[in-house]
């Protein structure tokens, strides 16, 4: 199985974590907390698929005894036989960082895998990613290898972070940059928060054109993800009162929580082809080559489907109707992790892929996919740049679920949206001196970063204006 | 024989192949006398497997080629079947797949992989005394089926040069199960073009279509239509009376031409396995006649009826002559099953001269094999091994599309990355397009 591991940088990437480690423990089976819903009741099947998943358990954590039997019931079980999440924690404060030090799962995590310091990056990408990426490169590269050590097939790091803050934005990206050049063979997947528009830090226009500008260079794949879309989505399921389960656990839970286990719950299936068998694989490396038809054209649209953490216990709908609804919800604007429609009228899809869990057949996916490729518009070559994937082992709680991956010149919004809110500050150069007095930090970087966004932004925009050219195909004489 | 399966396709089509095996070997209904069966369960066993294990399961004699763990690892967990994989005919290097992309398979994975490929290789046919030929199984979709695939039959050319090697290469879906799927494909069939004696073709979108209207199944699941793919090969490949056909024979016959190396296989009758039993029993002319149908192309710009999807109807008259058939370098036409003095196979709608060039003999156009031993509990089943001009069809969506994405040089940056240069594609597609070409202008006589 091929094993990740797990960079959360931040605060909003560590909450993010720690949304994400209860729910891959709980798709293992495993029970992390006492009070509240329990979530294991909801998912019913995993005894079914006991076996596959124990199978799949170091993908995302680190087993030191050799044992053949990878079936743990509770934490107690892990911490007794010292298994150790695959993450690494970095926090320019403590506080998000400590409070995992006091949960119910501190033995998983190793302590020279959580790098902290006091006090924070001042929502500042240049000392962020300067001062501190200067300062801890040696701590987090070291880190870093003592857990790439600890793997035997290490196939890609998931990094978690926001890009309003500076920690989170500059370190992370600094941190991404170290991976790339110490490990450029391995997948950089990034699941980064976008501000945009409510924005709760002053720079956090400059922040996030940096980071993006770094991203871009950087990456194999970004998943972005818009706070505004995971707070409608997570208001939407608040209203449903169809399924007991779900309002029993939103009554127990914490808004953050709510919204970032929404990220985690997509990183889960993302990495599902990868970690679990199934009939047609989708390991992770196949999603660039699948989605990334130009170079730094890397931005995908997500949107896992259903979005609940549970599925109905009664369902009356036929399985073919059921499954052609899943596929319905995830090309919805509504499920989409970020404000934006990569199927609207005018935009065009560069590929997508499927990834299907659970009792998904391949002539649902068939069926689905020729449906997708008549209700979207395409350039023309990309009406085939279709992939495919199916896991058999559903995620905790449903019977079936979808991943969409979407690689749309919608994307090209975003950009926009970001040179736009960078604009309108740096006009009146505000705030530009914290930035310039960092060392290392130079005023043209800003130009730069903009130029590039903006070349990107324009590179959708000609995809999308593609002329259909007559090369006739070679001829044989 | 010795079966080498790659990647994820290659192996699930591999487990099912050696499943039909057994399932046809253990068939209660043979039809023949004791001794007779003996002989055909003997020269099956021969074919397709290795010995035995301590508990009396079968040891394919197949390697396994993957760089995903997974897959290779779930295909020895059925501890109910009657046979099994060698563990150590297992050649595979979890690096995380070959992500779809066949410049890694090719550059990458294969070196990493081709050293113990080429030991157990070695190390197999060792063990035998009549070695015959090379069964590889693969897809053109993925990365590791293509990739590994396109670089072993490159090996293999080199160290066994006058073996026979098939390929039996299953086509993806046209709708797209990968993005780089037309880039693969007509990568390995240009490979394979040169390489192997010839390659069975199976498309999926047709497979697929054959289990939902033939086998009336309406959610058809991979394993479905790998089992279509392996009664089509099985039909082809397990013994009949003729005494010499082996692969070279095989290859003898049906790719003659080295410009004609790429054939497909039809059969009847597919019935639903439930239904097997009250399916009416046509006579042997009835079925010959349906093969031939399958041949049928239109004159006019109207798609034909698509004949694989049908059952054979015993009506259709012999007077219809006004189709027109492609024409066929060689046909092999494989019967098994009873055949008595009353219900005779009749050869001459196969023999037509119509059907085949001018520059083939009538002597060699069409084989006739003929087994009396019922195949699958089957009372009769045919298949057609054609290499006919048809084949140009499928083979020029694939080139039309990955043209298509090369113009506009889309994914390419994925290839260059790992070593493969502009002129390498275009090499591809040139012999791609000389295939489609020599094909279609095929011309039958009169």
């Amino acid at each position: 199985m091929s094993q990740f591991i797990t960079v959360q940088v931040g605060q909003c990437g560590n909450q993010i974590g720690s949304a994400f480690w209860p729910l891959a423990l709980h798709e293992y089976g495993i029970q992390t907390t006492s009070g509240g819903v329990n979530l294991l009741k909801v998912q019913r099947n995993h005894v079914k698929h006991i076996s596959d998943l124990s199978d799949a358990f170091p993908s995302f954590f680190h087993v030191p005894v050799k044992t053949d039997n990878l079936y743990f019931e509770n934490v107690a079980d892990l911490s007794k036989a010292k298994v150790k999440a695959r993450a690494l924690l970095i926090d320019m404060e403590d506080s998000v960082v400590s409070r995992f030090k006091q949960g119910p799962l501190r033995q998983l995590f190793d302590q020279t895998c959580i790098v902290t310091n006091y006090p924070g990056s001042g929502n500042n990408w240049a000392i962020g990613y300067h001062v501190h990426g200067r300062e801890y490169h040696d701590r987090i590269e070291e880190s870093i290898r003592h857990m790439v050590e600890k793997c035997d097939r290490l196939h890609g790091f998931l990094l978690m972070h926001s890009l309003g803050g500076g920690t989170g934005s500059g370190l992370g990206t600094a941190t991404l940059k170290l991976l790339k050049d110490y490990y450029s063979h391995v997948e950089r997947i990034v699941s980064c928060i976008y501000p945009a528009n409510i924005q709760d830090t002053v720079t956090a226009p400059y922040n996030t054109l940096l980071a993006t500008q770094e991203l871009i260079e950087h990456a194999t794949c970004v998943f972005p993800v818009e706070n505004k879309a995971l707070l409608d989505i997570c208001n939407s399921q608040m209203n449903k009162r169809e399924n007991t389960n779900q309002i029993n656990y939103n009554a127990s839970c914490k808004p953050f929580q709510d919204m970032n286990s929404i990220i985690a719950n997509m990183l889960l299936h993302l990495t599902s082809g990868s970690r679990f068998p199934g009939s047609l694989n989708m390991d992770m490396n196949e999603v660039a080559t699948n989605l990334v038809p130009y170079p730094q054209l890397h931005y995908i649209f997500s949107s896992v489907s259903p979005i609940t953490l549970s599925a109905p216990n009664m369902c009356t709908m036929q399985e073919p109707k059921l499954q052609d609804e899943l596929f319905t919800n995830a090309w919805s604007r509504n499920n989409q992790l970020i404000k934006l429609d990569p199927l609207q009228s005018t935009s065009v899809i560069l590929a997508a892929a499927h990834i299907a869990r659970g009792n998904t057949t391949l002539t649902d996916i068939k069926r689905n996919v020729e449906r997708f490729q008549n209700k979207s518009k395409f350039t023309s070559w990309s009406r085939d740049c279709m992939k495919i994937g199916l896991c058999s082992i559903p995620p905790a709680g449903h019977s079936s679920s979808l991943l969409c991956l979407l690689n749309s010149s919608t994307m090209s919004l975003l950009f926009k949206d970001v040179i736009q809110e960078f604009s309108k500050l740096y006009r009146k150069k505000a705030h530009i001196h914290h930035y310039t007095q960092v060392h290392g930090f130079e005023e043209t970087q800003f130009i730069e970063s903009k130029e590039n966004i903006l070349h990107l932004s324009e590179c959708y925009a000609e995809i999308q204006n593609m002329k259909e050219t007559n090369i006739s195909r070679l001829q044989v004489i | 024989m010795l079966t080498i399966q790659f990647g994820q396709c290659g192996n699930q089509l591999g487990r099912d192949l050696f499943s039909r095996v057994c399932a046809d070997l253990e068939s209660p209904n043979t039809g023949v006398s004791h001794g007779a069966n003996y002989e055909y369960v003997e020269s099956t066993i021969e074919k397709w497997f290795d010995g035995m294990t301590e508990r009396g399961r079968h040891l394919a004699r197949a390697i396994l080629v993957d760089t995903e763990e997974k897959v290779v690892n779930g295909m020895w967990k059925d501890p109910q079947a009657s046979w099994t994989y060698r563990a150590s005919n297992v050649v595979c290097q979890s690096g995380g797949g070959c992500a779809n992309n066949w410049a890694y398979g090719y550059k990458i994975s294969s070196q990493r992989l081709s050293d113990s490929m080429v030991s157990v290789t070695r190390r197999e046919i060792e063990k035998l005394d009549r070695f015959q030929g090379f069964l590889l199984l693969l897809s053109s979709a993925g990365g590791t089926g293509s990739g590994v695939g396109s670089r072993m039959v490159e090996t293999l050319r080199d160290e066994y040069e006058t073996k026979s090697i098939v390929a039996s290469i299953v086509l993806p879906f046209t709708f797209g199960e990968v993005s780089t799927q037309n880039y693969n494909t007509v990568l390995t069939l240009a490979e394979f073009s040169d390489r192997a004696d010839f390659s069975v073709l199976f498309e999926n979108q047709q497979m697929h279509a054959m289990s939902t209207s033939l086998l009336n199944n309406s959610n058809t699941m991979l394993c479905d239509m790998n089992n279509i793919i392996s009664e089509n090969l099985l039909a082809a490949f397990q013994p009949s009376d003729e005494a010499r056909c082996n692969m070279n024979f095989l290859t003898s016959k049906v790719a003659a031409h080295p410009n004609f190396r790429f054939v497909t296989i039809k059969s009847a009758p597919h019935v639903p396995a439930t239904s097997l039993q009250y399916e009416p029993n046509y006579k042997w002319n009835v079925y010959v006649r349906h093969l031939k149908q399958t041949l049928r192309i239109s004159k006019s710009q109207v798609e034909l009826t698509n004949v694989q999807l049908k059952a054979p109807n015993p009506s259709l008259s012999k007077t219809v002559v006004s189709h027109t058939y492609s024409p066929c370098v060689s046909n092999i036409l494989v019967t098994r099953g009873k055949s008595v003095e009353n219900d005779a196979i009749m050869l001459e709608d196969l023999q037509k001269r119509h059907l085949y060039p001018e520059w083939i003999a009538s002597t060699e156009s069409l084989t006739h094999l003929h087994q009396e031993r019922k195949f699958l509990n089957r009372d009769k089943f045919l298949a057609l091994i054609t290499n006919n001009s048809e084949i140009h069809r499928p083979l020029d969506t694939y080139l039309d599309k990955a043209w298509n994405s090369y113009k506009f040089a889309a994914f390419l940056h994925q290839y260059k990355q790992f070593g493969l240069e502009e002129d390498d594609f275009l090499e591809a597609f040139t012999k791609v397009e000389n295939i489609v070409q020599e094909y279609k202008s095929l011309k039958s006589g009169n």
